[in-house]
């Protein structure tokens, strides 16, 4: 049976890599917001607000495109 | 006070719109009872106005503390990006406790997520207050405190529960008279002499901002020869300079009239003969033609009509 070109997760989508909490911990403040799977947190018994991978990514190019965009013009009329 | 005096008072330098005026003239008394006053949509087409009768219009929206009018804020709608940055340059900055008449221009541009916000922020309700939430800040809109004007050109691509918010005031086209009177208070030093206003006001297309734009011509034709008249003669050296034809088409919209002049023609042929996109013809220059009935659509394709024929007869005698 010939499969959709588009079906399925995109590649390196499944990929992860192993760091210490040590070295995690070097690299993030104590109350870094981190995401990790919902299963996991599941696990540890662990609560935090659900987001998928998409939101996430919107969300960060969001922040980046505020950064980057230019500010709103506003003409401001004090005494007129 | 006579109704004309009043309006005078209320829209100065503002010329014809005599409808608008009436209805905004409405909107300040209740202002003035109220401390409140409706959302308003402006629509009109591009250079009528909006912005400049908006402003007029906000001047007398006065301050409830002092005798003077509220700050005024002229906001670029193409200009914001996302809600984060209109919360963060916008409310935070200039609505916060703060008191102001906000002009969103160009509101057809506004983003989804900021229209979404103004539905909450602007939802009427007999308190006259809103309340709207978002990340850590709340945002308490006081109608007596803020009053919110837009102005766009394309009220159909706003969204339909945001304009069912607002009260629209539809500016109409400007008569001979009007665009020849706002040439004159443009340019209060130069005079016009005789009937030349009546044979310059048919080439500005209805349109206020290019009676404005003609006005500075003028200003700079008369200062180069050192003179404060501008008489018929003037105006023969000046239309043949800046090249303006008779009811201000532009030379493509005559190159597509005589090509008409030779029959009927397709859409698809006319968009090849001009060098023009389909789309570009039918918003560029089909409107305008069509409505100065230069030009008509038949079965057949784009056809001249009689005044269309008699344009092209009579231009040879624009220039003499």
């Amino acid at each position: 049976m010939a499969t959709k070109g588009n079906a399925g997760r995109k590649k390196g989508s499944v990929s992860f890599t192993q760091v210490s909490l040590r070295a995690l911990n070097r690299s993030l403040k104590e109350d870094a917001v981190v995401t990790v799977s919902r299963k996991f947190a599941e696990v540890l018994n662990l609560t935090g607000n659900l987001c998928s991978h998409d939101e996430q990514l919107k969300s960060t190019e969001a922040e980046e495109l505020l950064e980057d965009s230019p500010p709103v013009e506003v003409k401001v009329n004090e005494n007129w | 006070m006579t109704t004309t005096t009043m309006m005078d008072k209320l829209f100065p330098a503002i010329i014809g719109q005599e409808a608008a005026k009436r209805k905004l003239k409405f909107y300040i008394e209740g202002f003035e009872a109220t401390s409140i006053c409706p959302h308003l949509m402006f629509v009109a087409p591009k250079g009528a106005g909006k912005t400049t009768l908006a402003k007029a219009f906000a001047r007398n929206l006065k301050d409830r503390h002092e005798d003077k009018p509220k700050r005024f804020l002229e906001i670029n709608c193409a200009t914001i990006k996302n809600l984060k940055q209109f919360m963060n340059e916008i409310v935070v900055t200039h609505m916060i406790d703060r008191d102001a008449t906000i002009l969103f221009d160009e509101a057809s541009e506004l983003p989804k997520s900021v229209t979404m916000a103004l539905l909450t922020i602007l939802n009427p309700n007999k308190d006259n207050m809103t309340t709207f939430s978002y990340e850590d800040y709340t945002f308490d809109c006081d109608f007596r405190r803020l009053s919110f004007l837009f102005a766009t050109t394309e009220s159909h691509q706003i969204f339909h529960a945001l304009l069912d918010r607002m009260d629209r005031v539809d500016l109409e086209e400007y008569s001979h008279d009007d665009l020849a009177k706002i040439m004159e208070v443009s340019v209060e030093k130069i005079k016009f002499k005789s009937d030349v206003l009546a044979q310059i006001a048919p080439t500005l297309r209805g349109n206020a901002r290019a009676a404005q734009k003609l006005s500075q011509k003028i200003d700079i034709f008369c200062g180069r020869k050192r003179s404060r008249e501008f008489g018929a003669d003037d105006w023969k050296k000046l239309k043949k300079t800046l090249d303006i034809l008779p009811l201000g088409l532009t030379r493509i919209e005559m190159s597509l009239l005589r090509y008409l002049s030779n029959g009927p023609r397709r859409l698809t042929n006319l968009s090849a003969k001009m060098g023009m996109t389909k789309a570009a013809l039918q918003r560029d220059m089909e409107m305008y033609l069509q409505k100065m009935e230069l030009i008509e659509i038949l079965p057949a394709g784009r056809a001249l009509t009689g005044i269309g024929q008699e344009y092209l007869k009579d231009f040879k005698k624009w220039f003499k």
